[in-house]
């Protein structure tokens, strides 16, 4: 504890620089906030797009057919991709890195509760489908799974939207609705989810059915997609060619042929994410820094008046026996106790701001500000560098005084 | 061998590029328990004398031996902690900490002794009290006396039980009766056992001394004891 080194009188000497010393603890108290409150604000609004864009599916991949650019096995170029639901469920087979796929229908269609009709997106898909693309269930319901596909039940998952334009409520489970005229039972209703991306619309307003009662209801054979995902530490470009490889042949297309699939990889996404913030850290951090840093110029001027104005005094101590190491400890562990008190303030004031927009509506735009752990220990060395670097040399020169020279002044 | 001992002493100054010679060549041998005073008129390198006999400073060339110990070859630590142990300095301009009540400034060099904070506070009210101050123990120098400031330092000095005494000038800005109240304390102090150097140019104060050493531009004149 640097208090055990301060002299009985640090106190008063400060005093006697109040002007110096209020100003210099403002910017140590400033140059923490800023540090601190801009880091706690990229970490809330990071975490916020990451939810967001997690809303659509983590780390997956969604495949929609093309038409071909090279000729292959004798067709011409410019055939459209007919990609069938055996296809899609013979890859993870044929492709060892994949974790799972799931095929897709989509469909415009009309659904209805008594009198009350409504157009939506209708999904067909497998039930790995509300794992790759982050569709929980709320409580009481559940997600389609393999004895309705294997049944081709009439059954269907509902986005919270679509479900409470039907039904006024989301306790809907176990209540009946017509699709495109055929009865359907809902067994169960999405969590409410923020959603950055889609295609075809958004999951708060998609009907999601079983792939089979899909191709009874309505006849289709080729997909409009289908999703899959990489198994954690597999590469997701060699697990893209590798399907590529793979479709190719049993849906007529050169694996070499790119245009074939149209990909949209959302890793991509996430790593040029994790590059942009990187980005806004460092820049919100260094400004952060170069504030504290102003800070600590702040201070090694304070320290310096500090020891210019008790040069006398510094040779008294010296000439009743204080070792230089000792002043240079006292003077360090005054530099230390303001840029602590400075610290703590500039802290304090942070954690306060982010608590404020934690609890205000401006969560929704932001992000929810944190003050992380690694932010915190940051915080804390930087302030220990600031502080030792700009105490050190006022304090050895405090140190290096000759002491009939300092008594003589 | 005596406690303080030097041979061939000098000290040299570099002022504005020019050198001065503050002592040259002094020798001479106090032993423990002496009462001496140094005696000279101003710039005869009597203060500078006395900074070498404490440890404050180190000599140009010669040599110093305090004690058997060879004072040249301490560095800044060992002749700190030499100071710390065994030399009490009084001032003329009484060097008080201006921000310091009287007890911080007596107990500051037991800090440097290491000693604990609840016997500093009990050494100094008894080291106030033998110096009859113990009523402005809370008082800062500026609210005290010249004389009363003095004996604050003099209680300061004797903070770590030295065995030296050095006063420079103790009563050159104090009126006769404090000048006289400080040369009594000092007087007790040399009754205790304690060596005392006193630093002075009035023929009266270094009366009252065992031995009278006269310096004149540096060099010791005449060393007359009794």
């Amino acid at each position: 504890m640097p208090a055990a080194f301060l002299p009985p009188d640090w106190q008063r000497a400060l005093r006697a620089q109040r002007g110096r010393a209020v100003s210099t603890l403002l910017g140590l108290v400033w140059g923490t906030f800023g540090i601190v409150a801009m880091l706690a604000f990229g970490t809330g609004l990071r975490e916020k797009l990451e939810r967001e864009s997690d809303a659509l599916g983590r780390g997956i991949v969604i495949a929609f057919p093309q038409r071909t650019s090279i000729s292959y096995r004798g067709y011409p170029a410019g055939r459209p991709v007919p990609l069938r639901l055996e296809d899609v469920r013979a890859l993870p087979a044929q492709v060892p890195g994949l974790e799972a796929a799931s095929p897709e229908f989509i469909r415009w269609e009309s659904v209805a509760v008594g009198d009350r009709l409504l157009r939506t997106n209708v999904s067909g898909v497998d039930p790995s489908f509300g794992l790759l693309r982050s569709m929980p269930p709320q409580p009481g319901g559940r997600f389609l799974n393999r004895p309705d596909l294997d049944g081709a039940r009439r059954v269907a998952f509902l986005g919270e939207r679509i479900c409470q334009a039907l039904f006024d409520t989301q306790d809907a489970v176990g209540r009946a609705f017509t699709l495109n005229g055929a009865p359907f039972l809902v067994v169960g209703v999405q969590r409410p989810k923020k959603q950055m991306g889609d295609y075809g619309g958004l999951d708060d307003m998609r009907v999601t059915i079983p792939a089979s009662s899909f191709q009874q209801v309505f006849g289709d054979r080729l997909l409009e997609d289908f999703v899959f995902r990489a198994r954690d530490g597999a590469d997701t470009a060699q697990v893209i060619s590798a399907v590529y490889a793979a479709l190719g042949p049993r849906a007529g297309f050169d694996p070499r042929d790119r245009q074939a699939l149209n990909i949209w990889d959302t890793t991509e996404g996430q790593k040029i994410r994790t590059y942009a913030f990187l980005a806004m850290d460092l820049l919100l951090g260094s400004a952060g820094a170069f504030t504290l840093l102003v800070g600590a110029i702040g201070l090694g001027n304070l320290m310096f008046v500090l020891v210019q104005q008790r040069r006398r005094e510094i040779g008294i101590q010296m000439a009743v026996g204080a070792r230089p190491s000792w002043i240079l400890r006292e003077y360090l562990a005054q530099a230390l106790v303001l840029v602590l008190a400075g610290g703590a303030l500039g802290f304090l004031l942070a954690w306060g701001v982010t608590e404020a927009v934690a609890a205000s509506p401006l969560v929704e735009s932001v992000g929810r500000p944190r003050v992380s752990l690694p932010i915190g220990a940051l915080t804390v060395l930087l302030l220990a560098g600031a502080g030792t670097a700009a105490g050190y040399f006022p304090a050895r020169r405090a140190a290096r005084l000759d002491p009939v020279e300092a008594l003589a002044s | 061998m005596k406690m303080i001992q030097m041979e061939g002493v000098s000290k040299d100054y570099q002022v504005g590029g020019a050198a001065v010679h503050a002592l040259s060549e002094v020798g001479l041998a106090i032993g423990a328990g002496e009462s001496v005073a140094l005696l000279g008129p101003s710039g005869s390198g009597k203060s500078t004398l006395m900074h070498l006999i404490g440890c404050l400073d180190t000599p140009s060339r010669g040599r110093y031996r305090f004690e058997g110990r060879e004072v040249g070859r301490l560095d800044v630590n060992a002749l700190a902690a030499l100071r710390c142990a065994t030399f009490g300095f009084v001032f003329q301009r009484f060097h008080l900490m201006p921000r310091a009540t009287a007890w911080e400034n007596v107990a500051m060099p037991m800090r440097f002794a290491g000693v604990a904070p609840a016997e500093r506070l009990r050494r100094a009210a008894a080291l106030l009290e033998r110096v009859g101050l113990a009523d402005r123990a809370e008082h800062r120098p500026s609210e005290l006396s010249g004389g009363q400031q003095q004996r604050v330092a003099i209680a300061r000095a004797l903070a770590n039980q030295p065995r030296v005494i050095l006063a420079d000038e103790p009563t050159g800005n104090l009126d006769s009766v404090s000048g006289a109240e400080v040369v009594a304390l000092l007087g007790e102090l040399h009754g205790e056992g304690r060596t005392i150097v006193t630093v002075t140019h009035d023929e009266a104060i270094a009366a009252r001394a065992q031995r009278v050493i006269r310096l004149l531009d540096g060099r010791v004149v005449a060393d007359d004891s009794g």
